[in-house]
């Protein structure tokens, strides 16, 4: 059940394109969303609590990891 | 007059950030580890239904385990939970809040943007709450669309799952129930539904939210509670 202030039409609308392009992957000890693109992956969100993750430029969204360390 | 000399420093320290900038052009970091931890909650909290990929999500997965990280962590004194949400599932919702108050740390929240619907909850659930100015907060009733079965026993589960939301914001913050009902079930402030919209203050002159404030605010508070609790020890 759902408390929101969107309405469902708008949450369920692109119910089936669903992206499979898209992993969730712990690197060094940080989970990561990562885009994978056609020799890398790009990072598009990093989850983390701790506030000095977010600082590391090699961390950053829109930054790409190697194929070879996944 | 004392004159700095370079030879003070670390050697080691030195040669790193040498190193660093010969061969990527940057320094290194401060080497500052925060005691303080922050959690983000953004978009729709997302609980059993994986939501469209349209929708930017809170996943309960993620943020439980990292709860009972900052928990367990002894280097971690306190969470800081940074809150911008449209609302989403009730059990997921009620299920981070439920965890967030009930760690043993110093909790302190800020309501940025919006914190809306099972936001309200959210937002109660730590020690102690800020909302920014321009923030909002709409507390309105739970509603369902599609396929319902028109029965009483449907009327009485709607109430029972309200009541769960209404229950555990009353626990929390000091808002009595009556003020919290009588906002839920407003007409004539939403275009197409019942309920009401605070905007900044006004969450805090009913109780919902302590006090209106920033991050400069909330750090402090955190650092004060921090320093609370480790003079009770």
């Amino acid at each position: 059940m759902l408390y929101t202030i969107i309405p469902y039409e708008l949450i369920f609308e692109h119910r089936d394109n669903t992206k499979d392009n898209i992993i969730e992957i712990n690197i060094e000890g940080k989970m990561f969303l990562l885009e994978k693109e056609e020799n890398s992956y790009k990072i598009i969100r990093l989850y983390s609590t701790n506030p000095n993750d977010y600082l590391e430029t090699k961390y950053m969204p829109g930054n790409t990891i190697d194929f070879k360390k996944i | 007059m004392n004159t700095f000399k370079n030879d003070d420093l670390p050697p080691q320290t030195n040669t790193a950030v040498q190193q660093n900038i010969q061969s990527f052009g940057q320094t290194n970091l401060p080497n500052f580890e925060s005691s303080i931890h922050c959690l983000t909650i953004i978009g729709q909290i997302e609980g059993h239904l994986i939501l469209p990929p349209q929708n930017k999500t809170t996943k309960y997965e993620h943020i439980i385990p990292q709860l009972v990280a900052i928990e367990e962590n002894p280097q971690i004194k306190g969470l800081l939970i940074l809150l911008n949400t449209v609302g989403g599932d009730v059990e997921a919702g009620l299920a981070i809040a439920e965890m967030i108050s009930s760690l043993s740390k110093p909790t302190v929240s800020i309501v940025l943007g919006g914190g809306h619907s099972i936001g309200v909850p959210l937002a109660v659930s730590s020690n102690y709450s800020f909302i920014v100015p321009s923030a909002t907060m709409t507390i309105h009733p739970i509603r369902m669309t599609g396929l319902v079965i028109g029965v009483p026993q449907t009327f009485d589960y709607f109430n029972k799952m309200q009541d769960r939301i209404v229950e555990f914001v009353i626990r929390n913050s000091r808002i009595k129930r009556d003020a919290f009902m009588n906002l839920m079930l407003k007409i004539g402030e939403l275009a197409n539904d019942v309920g009401t919209i605070l905007v900044g203050k006004e969450a805090v002159d009913y109780g919902l939210i302590d006090e209106v404030g920033g991050v400069s605010e909330a750090i402090n508070k955190l650092q004060q509670l921090i320093k609370e609790k480790e003079n009770k020890r």
